[in-house]
This record gives structure tokens, C-alpha cells and sequence, in this order.
């Protein structure tokens, strides 16, 4: 239940700014779905709608690459933040 | 821009105009004959603690929000572009850091860029890399715990003048990388440019970089994102730079040209009572207004830590720019010859008008992304009220 409501929020987003359908495996930036100035706009998104803080231990490509992969890691980030 | 902030902002620019009015602002056409900003501004600013402007205070900085970051770049633009451009290369510099950095990065770089002790520049440009940063050539090779860097960064602002460069490049030829290197290291060449049409006094330099060697704890991020996060996240606080000091220079063409226009007389007549000129005064004031509301309006959303950001920056900057290049033109037709000499302040600003449209991502640049992200927004409005008619009908 909280997996789907964290991909639903972020495929909503994403979909606001894309014209191509796509789905929760869909590789957003390998495929040119979005373009390298949204990467700042997605961050910014996370971290505010996530209330979570990335940094530079955040920057790997699997941690963006599809709407899972981002769900995974916003879950990952709020339980490290919780520690 | 008084009108729209709280009583307490309010205070805090009227501080930051009474600083340009009495160290900036009278010096400012000499620092362009010279060609160079002297290092006791420079230190004043620091003392003053703006060069820590939007620094935490853990870190010795003042703890802007960005909106009185806006008001104070205003307020230097207003006096002299080519100082503004010390605020934004080395506030790209220090969030940079504050970003992506390690803790001991923060640390041992923080304190000493907030109090001004070391200016920071960003060395992103390259004789054939400017828009385009995929093309850079610099090069990153790693041998043991360091890196080993070549390559050359051109027209880099404040280049001549600052202790600390972020420097991008490829690691490897592939992987692009920003690491922090001090001005000592052994095989750095610095050398001035000189005769610039704008930003003459902007330290502006040539960086040689000959088997420059630097440990790998002072990269800032990780390999493969510096030109994905690390340069669109510092650009993004150049061009809150870029557009508030380009307000200044708005604000500097309306208040050189207002009272000239009212005294000035030609056949009998104040120039303001002339059609033309009240046509062009009354677009600056109009666009002054305009330029305002959307520079506030990104730096709220960016104090609100809004993904909106991004786009309201790139449009405050790109409309900000435009119309300083249209006024600063229109100010020196209003005042003539006066406005041709290189003493008379108008012909500064003119110069550095056009150069506020190319620095911080060129204002085709900004067509490009922005233009392209109307039209698709525009499309999707219009198909869903489609679909959503069609829907309606069918019920």
C-alpha cells in the first residue's frame, strides 16, 4: 500500500512534464523521456514531497532510472533519515 | 523592489544600498577604465559578511534566504555588474560544496569561503566548451589517490582574482568530474584577459592546467554527475545572480535617465514631454516592474524549496537580461554623447547588458529549453480539455 502511493505520486509528477506513456519499469532519462535540467526539478520534487535530503552519496543513476527505482530509494533515504 | 519586501527585508536593503552608494557606485566606472576590481572592495564585502551571504550560519555565513540574496545582488548590480560577478561565481561555488560535498569538505572549505578569507570561482568554460559542456576537453586521470589534470578553462570570472577553482572535466575521458583546486597547485597558469566589451572588471582569466596533481577527496560528488546535478545545481544560483544584478542595472538605467529626462530640455520642451522618450521611459519603468515580480517570484520558490524553481529562475534571468540589454540601449540614446563616454556610467551599463545574456547559460539557451517546455505544456493542456470534452459528449 505505501509502495503504490509513493510510485502513484511520483508517476503523477513525472507525467505532468512528459508527453510519452510510460510505466514503472520505463527508464525516464536512457530513454530521453526527460532532459538532464528536470534531474534538479525531480530532486528538488523528492525531497520535498518526501521530506528527505539528497547528497552525494545519493548520486547513482539506479536510484533514478524508473519509477520503481526512484520508490525504492525515497523508502531507503526516509528509513536511513529515521535512524 | 522596496514595495515588496516585509519591513525588516526592507531594512536589511536599505543596508546593502547605502554600502553600494558609498564603496561601489562612485568607483565603479574607474574599476572598468582599470580593468580591475582592487582587493580592499573586495575585503570590505567580506567584512561586511556578504560573501557568506546564503551560507548557514554553522559555517560563518549570514543565512540569507534567497530572496535577500536577490536583494542584495540587486543592489551591488545596481553599482557595478563586474562586482555582482564575485557574488556569483563564488556563491556557485560555496552551495556547490554545501550540496555535494563530504562533511570534511564542508569543513575545511566552508568557513573560509563564508568570511571571504579564500574567493572561489567556477571553472566551467573552455575555448570550444560553453554551452555545450559535453564538449569539454579537460581531462581527470586518476593515478593512485590523485588526479592528474590538463586542459584549459577560458573566461572564467574572477579567474585573476580567486583562491579556490571548481574545475570540471571528464575522468577518463568519459565520466565528468568538478574537484576543487587551489590556486598554488603546481602546474596552474592563471593569465587575465583583458578588453572585454562587459564585466571589464571581473578578473576575468585563461586557466592552463599542465599535469596539475590534486588528491581525489577533492572531488566534489561523484563520477559521472557533474554535468547532470553538480553544474544545473550551481548554474541555477548563478542565474538568481544573473537576473537580480541585471534588476540593478534596469533600476540604474530608470534612475540615470528620470531625472535627466525631467530637466533636459530641446526645443523648448523637457524631453520627457517628447513622445519618443516618454515611450522609452515608460517601457523601462514597465519592465522594471515585470523583471521585479518575476525575480521575486523564483526566489520564493526557491526559498520554498519548490521544483517550479528551476523554470521561474530561468525565466526571471532570460527576461531580466533582455530587457537590461533593450533599456541600457535606450538610456544611452536618451543621453547622447554623455552615454558614448567610457566615463559616464550608462556606457557601463550598456556593456554590461549584452554580457548578462550570455553568461550562466545564453539566452538561446534558455529559448531553447524554455520555448520547447511551453509549446509540449501548451499541447498537454489542450489534449486533456479535449479528451475531457469528448468524455462530457459522450455521457
Amino acid at each position: 500500500m505505501v509502495e503504490t502511493t509513493v510510485e502513484l505520486i511520483i508517476h503523477h509528477y513525472i507525467a505532468e512534464h512528459v508527453d510519452e506513456t510510460f510505466d514503472y519499469d520505463t527508464e525516464i532519462f536512457e530513454e530521453g523521456l526527460v532532459n538532464s535540467l528536470f534531474a534538479i526539478q525531480l530532486m528538488t520534487f523528492l525531497e520535498k514531497e518526501f521530506g528527505i535530503k539528497i547528497t552525494m552519496d545519493d548520486l547513482d543513476m539506479d536510484n533514478y532510472k524508473s519509477i520503481h527505482a526512484i520508490g525504492e530509494f525515497v523508502r531507503r533515504r526516509q528509513e536511513r533519515d529515521e535512524r | 523592489m522596496r514595495g515588496y519586501l516585509t519591513l525588516s527585508q526592507q531594512a536589511t536593503y536599505h543596508a546593502f544600498i547605502e554600502f553600494v552608494s558609498t564603496y561601489v557606485e562612485p568607483q565603479a566606472n574607474r574599476w572598468d577604465i582599470e580593468q580591475r576590481i582592487p582587493s580592499d572592495v573586495i575585503r570590505q564585502c567580506a567584512e561586511k559578511g556578504y560573501l557568506g551571504a546564503t551560507m548557514p550560519q554553522e559555517y560563518g555565513g549570514q543565512g540569507f534566504d534567497y530572496l535577500t540574496y536577490g536583494a542584495l545582488t540587486e543592489a551591488i548590480g545596481r553599482g557595478s555588474i563586474s562586482l555582482s560577478g564575485l557574488f556569483n561565481v563564488h556563491t556557485m561555488v560555496m552551495e556547490s560544496i554545501l550540496k555535494w560535498g563530504s562533511q570534511e569538505q564542508k569543513a575545511d572549505w566552508l568557513p573560509l569561503l563564508a568570511a571571504g578569507k579564500k574567493i572561489g570561482a567556477l571553472a566551467m568554460t573552455e575555448p570550444s566548451a560553453g554551452s555545450d559542456l559535453m564538449m569539454m576537453q579537460t581531462s581527470y586521470h586518476q593515478q593512485g589517490d590523485r588526479f592528474i589534470l590538463n586542459g584549459q578553462k577560458k573566461w572564467i570570472t574572477f579567474g585573476a582574482a580567486a583562491d579556490v577553482f571548481l574545475v570540471f572535466g571528464k575522468l577518463a575521458g568519459t565520466e565528468p568530474i568538478a574537484c576543487l583546486v587551489p590556486k598554488e597547485s603546481p602546474g596552474l597558469s592563471i593569465t587575465p584577459i583583458r578588453d572585454m566589451l562587459g564585466f571589464k572588471a571581473a578578473h576575468l582569466a585563461t586557466l592552463d592546467f599542465d599535469q596539475v596533481e590534486i588528491p581525489v577527496t577533492h572531488m566534489i560528488g561523484r563520477p559521472g554527475f557533474a554535468i547532470s546535478y553538480v553544474a544545473p545545481y550551481a548554474l541555477e544560483f548563478g542565474r538568481v545572480s544573473i537576473a537580480f544584478a541585471s534588476l540593478g542595472l534596469l533600476r540604474a538605467c530608470l534612475e540615470t535617465c528620470g531625472p535627466y529626462v525631467m530637466e533636459r530640455k530641446t526645443f523648448e520642451t523637457a524631453l520627457i514631454d517628447h513622445g519618443m522618450i516618454s515611450h522609452m521611459i515608460t517601457d523601462m519603468g514597465v519592465d522594471l516592474e515585470a523583471a521585479t515580480l518575476l525575480g521575486l517570484e523564483a526566489v520564493k520558490a526557491k526559498d520554498n524549496h519548490s521544483p517550479d524553481a528551476t523554470e521561474k529562475i530561468m525565466m526571471a534571468k532570460y527576461f531580466t537580461s533582455r530587457a537590461g540589454t533593450r533599456h541600457a540601449t535606450n538610456a544611452v540614446q536618451i543621453m547622447g554623447a554623455l552615454g558614448c563616454n567610457e566615463h559616464h556610467a550608462v556606457a557601463r551599463y550598456y556593456r554590461d547588458a549584452k554580457t548578462m545574456e550570455i553568461v550562466e547559460g545564453s539566452n538561446q539557451i534558455h529559448q531553447r529549453l524554455l520555448g520547447k517546455e511551453f509549446a509540449k505544456r501548451a499541447k498537454r493542456r489542450m489534449q486533456r480539455s479535449e479528451v475531457a470534452k469528448e468524455a462530457q459528449e459522450t455521457r
